[in-house]
């Protein structure tokens, strides 16, 4: 439920990282004179200019609290569960479906290489070297297949790195 | 136990229902082609019926027939380019045949005509032969270049031009089996939930009280094989349309 937060978009973790980091600075974290200044401009005379800072931070400080007080009393309300349930079974679905897809492409490759080696002998009376090459070719070709539908070696005709469908 | 009552592959059975023989061939009317010829009535019907409205604001009906039309159209464009739009009507109609195919399957004592593989090869057959036809036309024997890798030293042609060529012609076959598997092992699994489902509740109360659990699982596996339903009538459109795409640039 703490991650929701993130989830929401960019705006709000850019706002929240700067936050921090403000913060880290004013705390002289890094070890900065300048930083630990401006840390104590505001307890003591201060500039307006930190002053009006400081106020900025403490509004901003005020209004993250409160955006996350409402998102955890939304989240308390939302129908999460199902929510997670539903990312369950489509993660696993996904999962599945990747499963029979690799598996198919790599002994669709080995059956291919066999049966066109066993077809090459048919054909040339080579029994059985036809076959014995084929197949070993098809387990290459298989390999081949698994590691080109998994994204990891370029597609036919390029010699280059896995090219963007859009071209 | 009770293997004999719950048959979880009789489903698959291939029986004529109008016997034809032409020459010695076996050209009967099959529940199969029958389930084909709905599949192919029920989807022109539906594009049909909902468009023809062709109301500017799409009721939800035309909005459904709309997004399919939608969908594919990006998928297409998406893979193979505004070229490949040329291919439109083919990726389109074996999307609609398998997603309808599929969907028709999961009725209760319809036949799938998917979980046959030489239906699902014969749909990849056209394909890939689409592909290998309108390659050579378009680029000659530069379509050849589609099993050359670039900066590959010529000693290792001799092994890598091969494994290529395999690899190509095993992407049919792959496409195919995939589809199959799929709808096979998921009415294969369907109906041995729902076998245990009888065999339990003949075991008297407890056995009723037990089948329960197969039950539930029976519905649940149902929600998991409308979803490959879908599932697999989109990767079989995604497939087709890289395929299409490999005959568009055979290199680039």
């Amino acid at each position: 439920m703490n991650v929701r937060p993130w989830l929401d978009g960019r705006g709000p973790s850019n706002y929240v990282a700067g936050d921090f980091k403000k913060r880290t600075d004013g705390d002289g974290l890094t070890g900065q004179g300048g930083c630990v200044a401006d840390k104590n401009g505001p307890d003591g005379t201060g500039k307006t200019g930190r002053g009006k800072q400081h106020e900025a931070d403490i509004r901003d400080e005020d209004l993250e609290r409160r955006r996350r007080d409402l998102e955890a009393s939304l989240a308390t309300r939302r129908p999460d569960r199902l929510e997670g349930k539903d990312d369950a079974k489509a993660g696993s679905a996904a999962g599945y479906g990747q499963a029979l897809k690799l598996s198919s492409e790599f002994i669709a490759g080995i059956v291919v290489g066999a049966a066109l080696g066993w077809f090459i002998d048919r054909v040339a009376g080579t029994s059985p070297w036809g076959l014995i090459v084929g197949l070993l070719l098809g387990f290459g070709a298989g390999v081949l297949n698994v590691l080109r539908s998994a994204g990891l070696v370029s597609e036919f005709g390029t010699g280059d790195k896995p090219r963007d469908p859009k071209e | 136990m009770a293997a004999d009552k719950v048959d979880p592959i009789h489903q698959f059975q291939i029986h004529p229902i109008i016997p034809i023989h032409i020459g010695g061939y076996d050209l009967s009317f099959t529940n199969s082609a029958l389930f084909m010829l709905a599949t192919v009535a029920v989807a022109s019907a539906f594009l049909y019926l909902s468009t023809s409205g062709r109301s500017l604001i799409p009721g939800r009906l035309q909005s459904v027939s709309e997004m399919a039309y939608e969908f594919v159209g990006n998928m297409l464009r998406d893979a193979a380019g505004t070229q490949g739009m040329k291919f439109f009507p083919l990726v389109f109609s074996l999307f609609m045949f398998v997603l309808v195919a599929n969907l028709l399957g999961l009725f209760p004592y319809f036949f799938t005509v998917t979980s046959h593989i030489i239906v699902t090869f014969g749909l990849a057959a056209l394909v890939i032969g689409t592909v290998i036809v309108y390659g050579f036309m378009k680029h000659g024997l530069g379509f050849l270049k589609l099993f050359v890798p670039k900066g590959v030293p010529i000693v290792m042609m001799l092994l890598v031009v091969p494994i290529e060529v395999i690899s190509f012609v095993s992407r049919p076959v792959s496409l195919s089996v995939r589809l199959f598997a799929n709808m096979l092992a998921g009415h294969i699994t369907l109906k041995v939930f729902s076998g245990f489902v009888v065999s339990l509740s003949a075991l008297g109360t407890l056995g009723i009280a037990g089948s329960v659990l197969p039950l539930a699982m029976a519905v649940a596996l149902t929600a998991l094989e409308l979803l490959v339903a879908l599932l697999q009538a989109y990767v079989f459109a995604v497939l087709t349309c890289m395929y299409l795409n490999d005959a568009l640039h055979p290199s680039h």
